[in-house]
């Protein structure tokens, strides 16, 4: 019966059928063929949705929003230009650092590919850059993103187990920096093999001008992270006050945001927001039929009694959440398999934070990969170049996503040390 | 056309307006602890509820622009008139099943009519009815997409959004 379950699912979903709606309608089946009262379909999704936690999603993403409007995207790159630019292929560093610190507003990998992408891809090429590379860097580097606090996610993982937000943020805040590194590294070999360009030099003087053009946009960063870290404001108050300060920031500091802009602004991001939370009131319909059928129970016994050493079950799960990652959407994978998987660690004495990253790590390396990929997919379109093309230039920076993911899983305390520093 | 037009301009002003007040709450509340003697009770359970009515307005918006994820690795090998075909069979599915999140939606609000909010004693009918109201929306628009599906000679989801705006 549960079986039946995913057929449903996986057959609506190859179908075409949206991801949420794949969700709803084979929940429904399961229900009406169980004889369960189909009121909880509505009691499970507003159950689902009804938490203050998922309040700082549209924050978020509004914040996001706003600072695009505002050109502040632009003063970001020109600032990591500025100090990078001249090494040997500087204008990918410039492009992997601005979005580590893009990845401190955002909280999805998919917003830093586009907003990142549409100005950095067409200059890259302009200097003589491979337009494959060009996008290969723009997509892995945005995946950045959603491990850098603040993250969609995280938020995600925060709601489902009860664990603060704030500390899955924090968990996420070192290998976010690994990952940004081990990028920065990779395309400077690239580069230097390739002979890629070099900027010129900046400045003194130019730098200092950089820097304080892209003051108020790194403060916003800065506002979010300490504020939360500090305990100054939880995650959704974190959220709102980010949206504020874009705002303030973008009408009088820059002067690039108009207030009548603002109702469009707002509804595009709540839009965006509310496909998000469909899909976690779905995704909470059917996580409810899996949890009352004990299905998460049975998987795990029946992974357990194949192997219960903590290296081997790792590797599968992690193997498993990277097929699954390929062409499944992150929220909706997380919301199901979550519970699931962590019934099967959780003996196996794995931290439920640790857990949480490791997961997140898996499925947002997917969104590099074929065949779904929708990152590589924006970038390359923006690029202009086949998605063939940009698989291949993508792979070692890929590489570089599985070492930091098997850092992760291996050595709790690349995810566990800063929440446990900070937070206790 | 005109009706519809009028339907999406008054789910998008429901939209702005319920966004704009919950981010009203959430920043009163953070002024509020900051240099306020007290902070009031009631603006956790307002955000909320606001939350859930702004979602609620913009749901059916998301469907009507294509906005829902999906996975069309497929459907873009199958010849675009079947494509299309199919496309026109899912959302006549999905108008359907919404049809009846509907129905179901107003039974699961109707059992909040004796119960109230904590904070604010608001009656939970209320934001328990959220759910039909976006159903409603999402049947409709659905419908619409399935129909246009079928009768056009356009076929992709992004066209179908022109054909509406």
């Amino acid at each position: 019966m549960e079986l039946m379950l995913f057929a449903v699912f996986f057959i609506l979903l190859f179908v075409g059928v949206p991801v949420a709606f794949c969700l709803g309608l084979s929940s429904f089946v399961y229900l009406l063929l169980s004889g369960i009262p189909l009121v909880v379909i509505p009691q499970k999704m507003y159950a689902g949705m009804d938490a203050f936690t998922l309040l700082c999603i549209p924050g978020f993403v509004l914040a996001g929003n706003l600072m695009n409007g505002g050109g502040i995207t632009e003063r970001i790159i020109n600032f990591c230009n500025a100090f990078v630019g001249h090494i040997k292929g500087g204008l990918g560093l410039a492009n992997i650092g601005s979005s580590m610190v893009f990845a401190g507003i955002s909280g999805t990998a998919l917003a830093d590919t586009a907003s990142i992408g549409g100005i950095m891809i067409p200059a890259m090429k302009e200097e003589g850059y491979e337009g494959a590379y060009a996008a290969a860097v723009t997509a892995s580097s945005s995946t950045i993103g959603p491990i850098i606090p603040p993250s969609l996610p995280m938020i995600i993982v925060g709601t489902l187990t009860g664990i603060s937000v704030s500390r899955m943020f924090l968990a996420g805040a070192i290998p976010g920096l690994l990952l940004g590194i081990g990028m920065m590294i990779v395309s400077y070999f690239i580069s230097k093999k390739n002979n890629h360009p070099q900027g010129r030099k900046f400045t003194l003087k130019e730098k200092f001008l950089a820097f304080k053009n892209a003051f108020w946009a790194l403060m916003l960063t800065t506002l979010i992270l300490f504020g939360i870290l500090g305990g100054v404001f939880t995650p959704t108050e974190a959220s709102i006050a980010a949206v504020i300060y874009a705002v303030v920031v973008g009408k009088f500091v820059y002067k690039e945001l108009k207030f009548k802009d603002l109702p469009k602004i707002l509804l595009d991001s709540i839009v965006a927001t509310s496909a998000i939370m469909m899909l976690v009131g779905f995704a909470n319909v059917f996580a409810w039929i899996l949890t009352s059928q004990q299905v998460p129970q049975m998987v795990a016994q029946g992974v357990l009694s194949i192997s219960q050493n903590k290296i081997i079950v790792l590797l599968l799960i992690n193997l498993l959440l990277l097929f699954v990652g390929t062409f499944m959407e992150t929220i909706a994978a997380l919301v199901i398999l979550f519970p699931v998987l962590l019934e099967i660690v959780t003996p196996l004495g794995i931290d439920p934070v640790q857990f949480g990253v490791i997961m997140v790590l898996n499925l947002i390396i997917g969104l590099t990969t074929p065949p779904v990929g929708v990152c590589l997919f924006v970038a390359s379109s923006i690029g202009k170049v086949s998605m063939a093309e940009a698989v291949k230039a993508i792979i070692p920076f890929l590489i570089v996503s599985l070492i930091v993911l098997m850092m992760v899983t291996y050595m709790p305390s690349i995810s566990l040390m800063l929440p446990k520093l900070i937070l206790g | 056309m005109k009706k519809n037009d009028y339907m999406a301009k008054v789910l998008e002003i429901g939209a702005v307006i319920s966004f704009a007040a919950l981010i009203s709450v959430v920043s009163l509340q953070v002024f509020a602890r900051f240099l306020l003697p007290k902070t009031p009770s009631w603006t956790e359970e307002a955000s909320r509820f606001l939350f859930i009515y702004s979602v609620a307005f913009s749901a059916p918006l998301a469907l009507k622009r294509g906005e829902y994820v999906k996975v069309d690795i497929v459907v873009n090998k199958l010849p675009k008139k079947i494509a299309k075909k199919l496309d026109g069979v899912i959302y006549g599915t999905l108008s359907l099943f919404f049809l009846l999140i509907t129905y179901h939606g107003y039974t699961y609000a109707t059992l909040g009519t004796t119960q109230t909010s904590p904070a604010m004693e608001l009656p939970m009918i209320i934001p328990y009815s959220s759910i039909a109201f976006s159903a409603i929306f999402i049947t409709v628009y659905s419908a619409k997409n399935s129909v246009i599906n079928f009768k056009k000679k356009k076929g992709i989801n992004e066209e179908v959004v022109e054909e509406w705006s």
